[in-house]
């Protein structure tokens, strides 16, 4: 019942990013070049000796944070403290034999890519995310995919939601039928999952599907993408720099 | 266009279709009415190539629509060019992440130009009023919100021949008028539209020709 109530929840999320899709995705950059900076950014930490590097790249990162409203602040730090506690836990025998400075490193190392992940999640919408895919020429078949399971995601969990209230009526006072019923949601859910992407094959076949997947709108690269452009070579020359510094 | 020749279908032993001669013409409307379980859907999913007859022939333009036929990509891409398909339930049949990409797909797949693309999403668009809708995600829509669009992405691929699985089920009053107002408007001498409905005042309404499927699984004229 809780994990079901959790599925809703995330569900409510993606629904509501699409409902305030325009206002959401306020953001001028190309999200494949947005993409592109994260994880560079990221693989530089993780490849980087000393904490110097990571330490500049979280300052920057926390001082855009800051200008967030405190729910977007809290939205985007949650997942990120709860990791690094995380990796605190994992890495606290590193203490014990010697070595503080590894779980201070490798936290930091986590802290830093969770924050770079999830500053990225919450700014771009998740039909942009799978765009910038798209446009990093990740396969057709992975992108398509990932749209499907979105897809998926929302109508099969509103399905799930709707068969779960219908046995909560059902249901009165009998609680020795709790298991039985979740199992029956589970079943019906997956009979329904398999008998609609049938049908979207179908639906798909019939408007002539090939394997080509693309999107209808294109970005036009201005001026706020070259600049973005520009933190590739100064996250390279920082890293190089703060290596040479040790 | 349209020929089937004494076709037949049944799921596992259990009959679907029994033989069924007609020939549907272009430029006409055809109403398809019948009760549950007679087989409208199976026959519809015949006419699109999705399943084929147990026994019987399926001419479309006077080529054989087969199993073996349908396996070759370049035929069934040009039959499916030729023949679109409401499906019941819009929400499956809306896959992509926009508005506006669904329109796209398949005149991505028809390999059309960027330029002709663009002007048919936005012919389309405006012409199903899907203008405030158009970077929405279709299966956060409203069912009426959800049939414009499924319309508009099947329409967008002008095929001549174009079937509609209960087009106004589901869908309140103003929604059923706006449906079938569009239909008829639809109507043109080089198109055929083949529609399967619940409601004789719709049907009467739009068809120039009425079928009515029997339990016995026949297809009759009305």
């Amino acid at each position: 019942m809780k994990m079901n109530l959790e599925l809703m929840r995330l569900i409510r999320r993606i629904t509501i990013t699409d409902i305030n899709y325009p206002a959401q995705d306020k953001s001028r950059i190309l999200p494949a070049l947005r993409l592109s900076v994260a994880f560079l950014t990221i693989l530089l930490c993780a490849l980087s000796r000393n904490a110097i590097y990571v330490v500049m790249i979280i300052a920057a990162e926390l001082a855009w944070l800051c200008v967030k409203p405190p729910a977007v602040i809290w939205n985007i730090l949650k997942p990120v403290l709860l990791s690094s506690l995380f990796c605190m836990f994992v890495m606290l025998p590193a203490v014990f034999m010697g070595h503080p400075r590894t779980l201070m490193t490798v936290s930091l190392k986590v802290f830093e890519s969770v924050l770079i992940l999830s500053q990225l999640g919450s700014s771009i919408s998740w039909k942009k995310m799978t765009d910038a895919f798209r446009t990093l020429h990740a396969p057709q078949l992975f992108v398509f995919t990932l749209d499907m399971t979105m897809r998926f995601l929302v109508i099969l969990g509103r399905y799930s939601n709707a068969i779960l209230e219908a046995v909560t009526l059902r249901r009165v006072g009998a609680d020795h039928w709790k298991n039985a019923g979740t199992g029956g949601i589970l079943g019906t859910t997956f009979l329904r999952a398999q008998q609609m992407s049938i049908e979207t094959s179908e639906a798909m076949s019939c408007r002539c599907f090939d394997g080509e997947y693309r999107s209808y709108r294109k970005h036009k690269i201005g001026t706020p993408d070259m600049l973005y452009t520009l933190l590739i070579p100064l996250l390279v020359i920082l890293f190089v720099y703060t290596q040479k510094a040790m | 266009m349209i020929d089937l020749q004494d076709i037949s279908y049944s799921y596992q032993n259990i009959p679907a279709l029994s033989h069924i001669t007609y020939r549907f013409e272009m430029g006409k409307c055809y109403c398809l009415q019948g009760p549950n379980g007679c087989g409208k859907s199976t026959l519809f999913r015949i006419l699109n190539g999705l399943r084929f007859p147990s026994s019987g022939k399926f001419l479309f333009d006077g080529k054989d629509i087969t199993e073996k036929t349908m396996k070759k990509s370049d035929f069934a891409k040009a039959f499916h060019r030729q023949v679109g398909f409401v499906f019941q339930h819009s929400e499956i049949q809306l896959f992509c992440k926009t508005v506006e990409d669904e329109i796209a797909f398949g005149l991505h797949q028809l390999d059309l130009s960027d330029t002709e693309v663009h002007d048919r999403v936005e012919h389309y668009i405006t012409l199903l009023h899907l203008q405030d809708i158009r970077l929405r995600a279709p299966f956060n829509l409203s069912g009426g919100e959800q049939k414009r669009c499924a319309l508009a992405a099947v329409l967008a691929m002008e095929p001549p021949v174009l079937i509609l699985d209960e087009p106004i089920s589901g869908l309140d009053e103003e929604g059923q008028e706006w449906v079938t107002s569009f239909i008829k408007e639809l109507k043109s001498p080089d198109r055929m539209i083949i529609i399967a409905t619940h409601q004789s005042s719709f049907a009467q309404e739009v068809a120039d020709i009425q079928l009515r499927m029997t339990k016995e699984h026949r297809l009759i004229i009305k």
